[in-house]
């Protein structure tokens, strides 16, 4: 799947869940610094991203997005470029 | 280790039971070593995931030590204790030493510094002990009031293990007193959000903790062989007491997680074995979430039970995670001025009902009308409680206590009914609070915070029900004329002022403040009048 089109899915989730709605997607945000965001709204939004791709994010992955940029390297692998 | 005479009545105190063959069994009223010093010396009491147990000997050693360097740092007995530590087991290990010598003061590290200020201050904190290298916001406050600072090092050992490092303008303060804690002294002291903007302090005795502790092992039937899977934080009564205290009452062991991460929990399930858990409604409904990907080792854990508090308990979400783990879900009722537990629902095979808090757990509960008159069985009113887990008042709050307290019963602010055979149905709640997963927030303090913006020039904040928190903030505003802010910049302004779960979630603004039928602002009811929250109202609990 193309990058731009992960990077709009992620904006559009993290956007609803974290009830952020002009929150823009930069690689280097760091998920806690979010308003709004806390153990119960992280899993909230992978579930949220989980379905909108129909993927599944697992415990180890998980505990390495520390910033946006760090979930689309995970998505990007489990959906390449071409694939999607 | 050196032992002066106070340190070897201390380890005499706090070894009496399990360890001594010709000791006679404790006699109520408890304190908090005497809780944890019933467990054998060899057997865990401490733990977290992928670390050894820290055993009750150990413990015992590391509060005596704890003891030594506190009255070195010039602590004495009654002396507060601010504690601002990451969740886990060197917390729960602080908690029980620092209780021991002095009084703890466990502060949420997420509050920030304008907060901290306000609890050091009006706590009276003598030390903060803060892990080394975490806590600025929290060092900053102290150094401004001048608080020394002690650094808490992990230990690579066992869970839990710590030394603990003074400041060296304290290290010359000695007190010479260092007699073991009794039943009276205050062990803990939790401050209290309520229906002023003020939150009020809650000061614990070592009684209150130990009977609590107990109440709740017998609810539960806890026993040696009983492991607890702690995700609570370690700030609030409900972990403290009944995943802390309760599992070592009973000579069981606590597994001190680092926080709530739904996604780790299955693993922890894994590792840890527990026999149970105890946690709030909407830390229950996150795990179901992630439940069905783990079927598998739901099915080979050995949990005995799920325990719920803190918030109402749906019935559906009940209903859901008896199926989804196959064992009974026990809701209890809890807050912090009884020490925790005040009512809890029975054990198979007495029943239990969804919507029910259960049967008096401890203290006595009765029902009450506004004139202080107790209602019989079936009848709506404010639910009291009395008993040897319940605060003697809140501190230094006359009138507080003058409104709390009535002909020996101390007021809830909840409403609910007992019915005939003793289950008490929580029906609403009198007072204004808003309990979003557990964590209460005074309406007043957001308004004054949000009162504070330039551009506001009135605001009514509230609770709106929601389906994963039970509750939300919500806030009504009215702007100044010619003013403008709009959601993003309030929240925003809130938000770099204190914690993030007081941060309103919804910001309405209207050209006026919603008025009830009295003419009087009217918090609770307000969401359902705005059609606000995902769920229909929510009943109090």
């Amino acid at each position: 799947m193309e990058d731009a089109t992960l990077i709009a899915l992620i904006t559009e989730n993290a956007r609803t869940v974290f009830r952020q709605p002009a929150l823009t997607y930069a690689p280097d945000l760091v998920f806690q610094n979010i308003l709004g965001f806390d153990s119960v709204q992280a899993v909230q939004f992978i579930l949220a991203m989980e379905a909108s791709l129909g993927v599944t994010i697992d415990e180890e992955e998980v505990d390495r997005m520390y910033t946006m940029g760090d979930l689309l390297d995970v998505l990007r692998a489990k959906l390449p470029a071409g694939a999607g | 280790m050196p032992q002066t005479n106070g340190l070897a009545d201390l380890q005499r105190f706090v070894l009496n039971g399990a360890d001594d063959p010709g000791a006679a069994p404790r006699k109520a009223p408890g304190t908090v070593p005497g809780s944890f010093g019933r467990g054998a010396a060899d057997a865990p009491a401490i733990g977290a995931p992928q670390r050894p147990f820290l055993t009750f000997g150990a413990l015992r050693n590391l509060t005596g030590e704890t003891v030594q360097t506190l009255r070195a740092a010039g602590v004495g007995r009654g002396d507060r204790v601010g504690i601002v530590l990451p969740n886990g087991p060197e917390m729960a290990a602080a908690f029980l030493a620092v209780s021991t010598a002095a009084t703890a003061a466990p502060l949420n590290p997420a509050y920030g510094t304008e907060e901290f200020d306000f609890y050091l201050s009006d706590l009276g904190a003598r030390v903060l002990i803060v892990q080394v290298g975490q806590a600025p916001q929290a060092r900053a406050a102290a150094a401004a009031r001048g608080i020394p600072v002690v650094e808490l090092t992990p230990g690579s050992g066992a869970a839990g293990e710590f030394t603990l490092a003074l400041p060296s303008d304290v290290a010359s303060a000695r007190v010479a007193e260092d007699a073991p804690a009794r039943p009276d002294d205050i062990a803990l002291v939790l401050h209290t959000s309520g229906t002023t903007a003020r939150p009020k302090i809650v000061p614990l005795s070592h009684a209150n903790l130990a009977a609590s502790a107990d109440n709740i092992g017998r609810s539960l039937a806890l026993g040696a062989d009983d492991v607890c899977l702690n995700v609570m934080p370690l700030f609030h009564i409900h972990g403290l007491i009944a995943a802390v205290l309760s599992s070592l009452a009973a000579g069981g062991s606590v597994v001190c997680c680092p926080s709530l991460n739904a996604f780790r929990f299955f693993t922890w399930l894994d590792e840890v074995r527990p026999t149970w858990y105890t946690a709030v409604p909407t830390m229950h409904q996150t795990l179901l979430e992630l439940a069905p990907r783990h079927r598998e080792t739901i099915a080979r854990g050995r949990l005995r039970f799920i325990r719920s508090s803190s918030a109402s308990l749906p019935a559906p979400v009940m209903t859901r995670l008896e199926e989804t783990f196959g064992v009974p879900v026990i809701e209890a009722y809890g807050m912090t001025e009884a020490a925790h537990q005040m009512a809890s629902n029975p054990l198979p095979p007495a029943p239990r009902y969804p919507g029910s808090v259960g049967i008096a757990a401890g203290p006595e509960i009765a029902i009450m009308d506004d004139t202080g008159a107790v209602l019989p069985a079936g009848a709506v009113g404010e639910v009291v409680i009395r008993g040897v887990n319940v605060m003697r008042g809140y501190e230094s709050n006359p009138e507080a206590n003058a409104k709390s307290f009535a002909n020996g019963w101390f007021r809830t602010g909840d409403e609910g009914v007992i019915d005939a055979d003793g289950y008490l149905r929580l029906t609403g709640r009198l007072k204004e609070i808003i309990n979003r997963a557990g964590e209460k927030v005074s309406p007043l303090e957001v308004d004054q915070l949000l009162m504070q913006h330039p551009a506001v020039l009135q605001v009514a904040t509230f609770a709106i029900p929601s389906r994963l928190f039970g509750e939300e903030v919500a806030a009504v505003v009215v702007l100044r004329e010619g003013a403008s802010a709009d959601v993003e910049e309030l929240r925003q302004f809130v938000a770099g002022r204190v914690a993030a779960f007081k941060v309103p979630r919804e910001i309405v603004f209207l050209s006026e403040i919603p008025k009830g039928a009295t003419g009087k602002l009217q918090r609770i009811g307000l969401a359902q009048r705005l059609g606000l929250g995902d769920v229909p109202e929510a009943k109090g609990g």
